[in-house]
This record gives C-alpha cells, structure tokens and sequence, in this order.
C-alpha cells in the first residue's frame, strides 16, 4: 500500500457538501491509523457510509486487515456489488462492524480486458455465493475461490447477463 | 368341496370385501370431516349430503386414472407390492369378529394368526420402495421396513398381556372373558401401549415416516397412481380400521360392554352397532392425533420405540404372568401396578422433554438497544 | 441429539436430488444431498430457478416503474421489498416524506411483516409434519391479505408505494377495520402460539437441532431473525433507524441458542412486536398529505446510495447507482435471504434427511429474492 499516495485532506475539501458525524471521525482516525498510506476516504453523505477506494490487488490484504484488526473488527460483509462503467468494472464491498456499528464501503475498479480479483472468501464465508453471482452475471473471475460455477445461470450460458454490453431486449420467442 | 361351500366361499369373500369397501369409504369420510372440523373448515360439502359421497367421487376418479409405470421399475415387484400390501390387510378380517356371533371363522390361535398375517404388509411395502426405483420411494421402504419392524414388539407384548389374562387365543373367547370388566380397567398400561404401537404399525401421525410427505414424498408410494394407488389406500384404512376394532376387542370389552339388554337377532344386530360405534370413537382419536401432533424424527421413533415402549411391554407382560401364576394373589393389584407404571413412564417422558420447555426468546427494548455503542450479543 | 459434525465419509451410498419440485423446499430449491443412511454427510444447494435478471431489468425501466419489480422479489413481503426500493430513491433525492404517508407505509409493512411470519408459521408446521398450524396461519394471513386488497387494489402485488410517498389516501374505514383486523390477529396468534410452539414433539424436532453459534452466522452473512435467534441483537430498525421507526417503542426479540426453535418463535414474537408498533402508528398518524412534491418523472442526482431496511427475513439492502437519467444505472439487491441460504450448507453437514426439511424452514427462504 506503499504506492497509494493520496492526500486524505484533499479529498475531504473536494466536496462541500460531507457532514461527519463524531462515531465517524472516530472510524476515519481509527481508518488512518490502521492504512498509514491512506487511500481515498469518502463520506457518503446520504447513508452515512465512509468509503474506502482501494486498488484491486489489495483487496484481500486490506479486507483481511479490516476483519482482523481488533478496533475496527468488520465482521459482517454485507454485499459484494459489481458495476459496469464499461470503461472499467467496480466492485463494491459494504462491510459493516457490528463492534463500532458503523458501516463501510470498499470500492475498488477491476479491468475489464482482464477481470480478475482475489476471492475474500476466506475472511468472510459469506463471499462464496456473492462472488459465484458477480462470476456468473460479470464474468469477474476471484482468484482463490474453491467453486466457480454457475450458480443462477445455467451450465453453458454465454455471455455476462450483468454487463451493459448484454442486449435486453434481443430474445427469440420459443 | 362342493360346489354350495365354494359359492359360500365367495359369498363370505363377496361380502366382506364390500363391507370393508363401504366401511373404508366412511373412514376416509369421516377422516375429511373430523379433520376439517379441528382445522375450522368444512370439509367437503358439495357431493352428497355435507360431502357423503366424495369418497365415492374421489374412488371413481382414482380407478380412471392413468396407471404409470416408472421407465425403470421392477416391473413384476412394481405390480405386485400393492396386491402383497392389500392381502395381509385383508386376510385379517377371517378371524375379527365384529358383533356377537357374527364372525367368518372363530380361529381358536386367531390372535396369533392377525400377529402372523399383518407382519407380511411390511413385505409389501419395501417392494413397493425398491419396485419403483426412486431413490425416495427405497428411503421410505427401509423406513417402513425399521419402523414397522420395532413396533411389531410391544404390539405382541401387549397382545400376549391380554392372552395371558384371558388365558385364551380365541378373539371371540376374549371378548367373552370381559363381560364383566372390560380389560381396560385391569391393563391401562396395555391399552396405551397397544395404541401406540398400533399408531406406529399404521404409519400414522407421528409415526408417519415412511410416506412423509415433506421429506421423502410419499415414500413407498411415490410413483404410484391410479388404481395401483389407491389399493394401498384402500389397504392403510382396512388397517386403521382393523387396529381400531382391535383395541375395542381386547381392551374395551366388545360388544360386552356396556350389556345389551335384549336377546337374539336384536341383540346380535346391536352388538354390531355397539363395536361399530367404539371403532369409531378409535378412530376419530387416531384422527384427532394427526390434525395435532408434529411427526417424530426416525431416531427419535426408534429411540421411543426400544428404550421406552419395548421396556415397558415386557415389565407388563412379566407382571401380568406372575399374577395370574400364583393366583393366591389378588387381580386387583394387576390395574394398579398398571396405573403405576403408567405414570412411571409419563413422569420418565416428561423429565426428558422438560428441560426443552425454557424458553430460550427474550425481548430487548429498542428504545435501549438504540443507546447501545454496538451490537448486543447477548450470549 | 448431539449431531456429530465429522462422519466418516467412506460409504456414500445413496445421493438425494432434494428438488427443485419437492414439496417442502420453499419453491424451486435444489438440493443434492449426500447421504450414509439417514445421516447427510454432503449437501450441494443448486438455486437459480427463478432467475429472472430482475437487477438487469430495473436498468431499463424508469424508477416508478422499478417498483414493479420490487414487488416480485420477495413475493410474501412485497411491501417491505417497496419500501425498501422507494427509500433508497427518496434519500438519493434527498426527499422529505410527508408523515402521513410514512405512517401508513409502516403500518403496511408491518402488517405484511405479520403475514409473512404468519406463513412462515403454517410452512413450518407442515414442514416437521403438522397439518393443522397452516390452516390456523392462514386463517389470518388471509384477513390481512384482504384487509391489504381493500387498501392497495392487491392481494400481492401491491405497487402501492410511490417515490414521495403512496399512491392513494386510505379508505374511510381504516382504522376501524385495522383495529377490528389487529385484535383478531393478535388473538389468532396466541391460538398459533397455544397449538404448536410448546407441543412436546415439536420441541424434540426443532430444540437443538441446526444449531448456528453467533460467529458462523455473522460469517456467513445471516442476517434478520436468524441471526436474532443466534443471540445478536442487531436489527436495522434500531441499528441504523429508517423511515419513522425511531418514534416508537417496541421491542426486539434475541434468543441465545440458534437453533430452529429459537428461529421460529423469535418469529412469533416479532408478530407480536410488529403489532405494539402498528396500535402505536395508528395514534400517533394524523392527516395531511400523502405525495411528496415530486416530478412525474423521478431524477434523481447523480450518485449512489446503499439503503438498508429490516424486511421480514433480514437486511434487505438496495445498491442504487445513479446517473441522473430517468432509469437506474444499477440496481444490485441484497436479498436477506440469498445470505441466509448460504449457511444451509453448513447447518445441514452431519444432519438427518428429517432435519434438512426442518431446518430449510426454520431459515424462511423465498425463492423469488434468492434468485432474483
């Protein structure tokens, strides 16, 4: 995470309309101490969700530290999303902490030419079907994953459902 | 044998089969009603008078039913089971009296000829599983096969009690020992045992494992249809019947009891109605079980099976022995013992199910959880 | 009944295909059970049956419209799934609901909470082999689903919940009939509470049986009255207050033991609580408007939000990204029940093929949110 420079003030001043509540503060300190180096750190100012914008190889040391870290202790991964900005796929992990009772959003951007992202499922069993969906619909491969197959489509369904590029409407009658 | 015997033969058959038809079509009647009426429903209505003749509807659209056969079936096992159900069921009724004098044949070993003949049903059923080459259908028959197998136990035991008290094999005989007392007073303990095991040969609720229908579907009977169907059907009523008229026949006197009054035809035509009429209070109580209890797992059957029901028949049996042995000692020590025991084994299910009964679900108020920093883990 | 957890996996002999048209899997569930006798030693859930790209779908209608198709996700709470939906849009609007209409939201999706605990209740029934719990549930399910038909126009499929707020005033009748409505079913419950939940054979079907510790559940992602009954008091009402939900006092029932007892009456007790909350909504609601000021044609920002709500089978969240077209750029649903599915592989290793059915429903899946 050496190569993440990113100022953390700067982001802050970008946007005029983040209001921090102390419970956050408290986690961005807590979030700053942990990741010296520290990545983006947002606010979402409609949820009350900080966001952690993180590069994709370091998914799996940064989520392990998140879980591990006794302050922080994410246990509760809640989701894993993935979206298609066709220039590029974002996967989006929201973890919360049951401990700080505070939430967290990961966002990292995964290629689209080479979607590949290690598997989180050993730190949170929770991943498993999560990343099976993303590997069905987006066609994202987790590396590390004992069991990638199809699991809501079909043996032998081509293409990505889930991509923008997938037609919607262009379905034979049958 | 002449030709009038072979006429009286089939006569005897004839007969038989319809009554048993007409008396299984009351059952499955009664069983729609008695259901429905604990579940606050109606029940059927529109065939016949408040639904009398749905059965006869349902019975008619079963036999015009396609008969299917599984592509992998053992044909000739397939076809076979339900006749190998059926006989035994069926077979029975030979010795059953069911009114005073009235009875096809008064075996003298008729007790053991209903033991012998009705174990054979438990044939029908693993062919029936292994037949129909579905893997549910094999699971249903091997539990069918475990279950009615245990069961067979205390239901002897409990048989062999009132045997050793009437010192008599004889159905007919019996009955006759108990106009005075119905065995019921002297075997308490019997009479449960007997219905419960009864319960458990019948495949009903809560013994109802082998044909579950939420876990293995139907069991034995999942790839069946159509007439094949519903003679198995047929043969699961003849036998609830036949377990129901039992109980009244050796534990609740008969046609003994209460005595009736007149003598002759009358007498014979109200001794039938008197067993009909506590056959069907049996009943309904077998029916008012399954609209109430959950089923039992099979370890938990098999566990209650050996460890409780099979215990308790010996003790019974050995007591009941001793006392009809050395007769210097009083019959009325027999109901009390069998009352203690009784409430021996009630008090024994009670400690083992009581420390089930905490209630584990406690309420936290929001308004409290909210001022929490983090998560309550209670534990 | 202590389930041992490591068999000896040598002898498979036999392997189930538990669905997809089984009657006790919850709709089109597959399972693949591995079994050495009555015991399972492998489970392979298969879902996927019901896969009706429904995130893919929103992406190509307008918000209103989306709506729709939150209906169709959880099928037995489709108000809660509105709900859910309609409040992520609003907060990326930034919209101030007017009380009235969130009032009546919560006192619909409380009484949908209530059918879907109910059904929940007669599923389960039937599911350890007791027949007459079904018909008991449905008795007031059916008052509630037609007490819902006299409000939305639906029994099901309401799409009664607009973006600002509801789409028509409440009959003149309303809190009469609500009040009728709430005693019955509050006595209905106590009836269901009499006839099941304390039955000696149910307790030996369902006591120490799936046993799930606090730990594996939050591993796996169990959310809702699942992850209640395993001691964690974490609703999303309370953790994170949505809507109106922080103007009333109720109460939130944990159980200690996570087992499929303490999963079913955390259930039960829910009904009760969702109760206190709906007499409470019903005096505190006063007249006023029921549409927030809002363009036809819903906008919002560009941006995203993850909005959490406690439908009845746990945290239902909606990831919404936002373009600022009239369609959603992604809608990515997280289904309570998806989560909670995950964990059958774990619960089911070392069980009997019995319990497999009691535990599945002790989970309360719908099919239509797992597999969206």
């Amino acid at each position: 995470m050496e190569n993440q420079k990113t100022n953390n003030k700067e982001s802050k001043e970008d946007s005029d309309i983040l209001v921090s509540t102390p419970e956050q503060d408290e986690l961005i300190s807590l979030l700053t101490k942990r990741f010296p180096s520290v990545p983006d750190i947002n606010i979402n100012h409609l949820q009350e969700d900080i966001e952690l914008i993180i590069e994709s190889k370091n998914i799996k040391s940064t989520c392990r530290l998140l879980k591990d870290s006794s302050e922080l202790n994410f246990n509760y991964l809640e989701c894993i999303s993935l979206v298609d900005y066709e220039e590029k796929l974002e996967a989006v992990y929201h973890l919360t902490s049951f401990k700080l009772k505070q939430s967290l959003v990961i966002k990292t951007s995964i290629s689209v030419e080479n979607p590949e992202i290690d598997s989180v499922i050993d730190i949170w069993r929770a991943a498993d079907w999560f990343e099976r969906e993303a590997h069905d619909l987006f066609g994202v491969t987790f590396l590390g994953h004992p069991n990638l197959e199809p699991l809501l489509l079909f043996e032998g369904f081509e293409g990505y459902p889930g991509r923008k590029n997938f037609p919607i409407n262009d379905y034979k009658e049958w | 044998m002449s030709i009038a015997d072979l006429f009286n033969y089939f006569s005897y058959v004839s007969g038989l089969f319809l009554s048993l038809t007409i008396i299984v079509l009351l059952l499955v009647w009664l069983e729609r009603k008695v259901l429905a009426r604990i579940q606050m429903r109606m029940g059927p209505m529109r065939v016949g008078f408040h639904g009398a003749l749905q059965p006869i509807a349902d019975a008619i659209k079963l036999i015009s039913k396609e008969d299917i056969l599984p592509a992998w079936a053992d044909k000739l096992v397939y076809w076979f089971a339900p006749i190998v159900v059926f006989v035994p069921a069926f077979l029975l009724w030979v010795t059953i009296p069911f009114g005073k004098n009235m009875v096809i044949r008064s075996l003298d070993l008729g007790l053991f000829f209903i033991v012998a003949i009705s174990v054979l049903s438990v044939l029908g059923l693993i062919m029936a599983g292994w037949g129909s080459a579905n893997k549910y259908a094999v699971l249903g028959g091997l539990r069918a096969a475990g279950q009615l197998m245990s069961y067979e136990i205390p239901l002897i035991m409990a048989i062999l009690t009132i045997a050793i008290l009437s010192q008599s094999l004889n159905l007919v005989e019996i009955v006759d020992k108990q106009s005075q007392i119905p065995n019921i007073f002297i075997q308490p303990l019997g009479l449960v045992l007997f219905f419960i095991a009864g319960l458990a040969e019948l495949g009903r609720t809560p013994f109802d494992i082998h044909h579950a229908e939420s876990e293995v579907v139907g069991g034995p009977f999942v790839e069946y249809s159509g007439a094949h169907w519903s003679v198995f059907f047929l043969a699961e009523y003849i036998n609830t019947f036949t377990i129901s008229i039992l109980t009244v026949l050796l534990f609740l006197g008969g046609w003994h009891w209460p005595n009736i009054p007149f003598s002759g035809n009358l007498q014979t035509i109200l001794s039938v109605f008197v067993v009909l009429i506590k056959t069907i209070l049996v009943v309904s109580v077998i029916f008012w079980i399954r609209a109430t209890y959950p089923r039992l797992r099979i370890d938990q059957l098999m566990s209650f099976g050996w460890k409780m029901l099979i215990p308790m028949a010996f003790i019974n049996v050995t007591i009941t022995a001793c006392i009809i042995y050395y007769d210097e000692l009083p019959l009325w020590i027999l109901p009390i013992l069998s009352v203690i025991l009784l409430i021996l084994s009630a008090v024994i299910i009670q400690r083992k199910f009581s420390k089930n009964i905490i209630n584990t679900v406690q309420v936290i108020s929001a308004k409290s959880l909210l001022k929490e920093k983090s998560e309550v883990d209670i534990n | 009944m202590e389930i041992n957890k490591t068999i000896n996996s040598d002898n498979v002999d036999l392997m189930i295909n538990m669905g997809p048209q089984h009657p006790s899997t919850h709709g089109v569930f597959r399972l693949l059970l591995n079994i050495d006798g009555e015991r399972i030693i492998d489970v392979k859930p298969h879902i996927g049956y019901l896969h009706r790209g429904s995130e893919k779908l929103c992406e190509n209608e307008r918000y209103a419209q989306v709506v729709t198709l939150f209906d169709r996700l959880d099928y037995v709470a489709n108000l809660n799934m509105e709900l859910g939906f309609c409040l992520a849009v609003e907060s990326l609007m930034e919209l101030d609901i007017p009380d009235r209409a969130s009032y009546i939201r919560v006192i619909l999706c409380e009484l949908n909470r209530i059918a879907s605990h109910l059904l929940f209740y007669g599923t389960y029934g039937l599911d350890v082999g007791a027949m007459t719990p079904v018909l008991y549930a449905f008795r007031e399910r059916e008052k509630i689903q037609g007490f819902f038909e006299s409000i939305t126009g639906a029994r099901m499929m309401h799409n009664y919940f607009r973006i600002g707020g509801i789409k028509e005033e409440l009959p003149d009748d309303f809190n009469n009939r609500l009040s009728l409505l709430l005693d019955e079913v509050s006595q209905g419950i106590e009836e269901c509470d009499m006839l099941l939940s304390k039955n000696e054979m149910f307790l030996a079907r369902t006591k120490n049986v799936g046993i799930i510790s606090a730990s594996d559940a939050v591993d796996f992602g169990v959310s809702g009255p699942n992850l209640r009954a395993s001691g964690i008091a974490r609703d999303i009402r309370v953790s994170k207050p949505y809507s109106i939900y922080d103007r009333f006092d109720y109460g939130i029932p944990v159980a200690s033991s996570g087992d499929c007892w303490d999963r079913y009456y955390v259930r039960l007790e829910e009904i009760r609580q969702s109760i206190k909350i709906i007499k409470q909504a019903m005096s505190q609601m006063e007249d006023g408007p029921i549409l927030a000021k809002v363009r036809r044609i819903a906008r919002p920002p560009k941006g995203e939000i993850y909005f959490r709500t406690e439908s009845p089978r746990g945290d239902f969240g909606v990831y919404l990204v936002s373009d600022g077209s009239d369609k959603p750029y992604r809608v990515k649903v997280r289904a309570p029940s998806f989560a909670n599915l995950q964990s059958l592989q774990y619960l089911l290793k070392g069980a009997y093929i019995a319990d497999a059915v009691t535990i599945l429903g002790s989970i309360d899946i719908i099919m239509g949110e797992v597999d969206r």
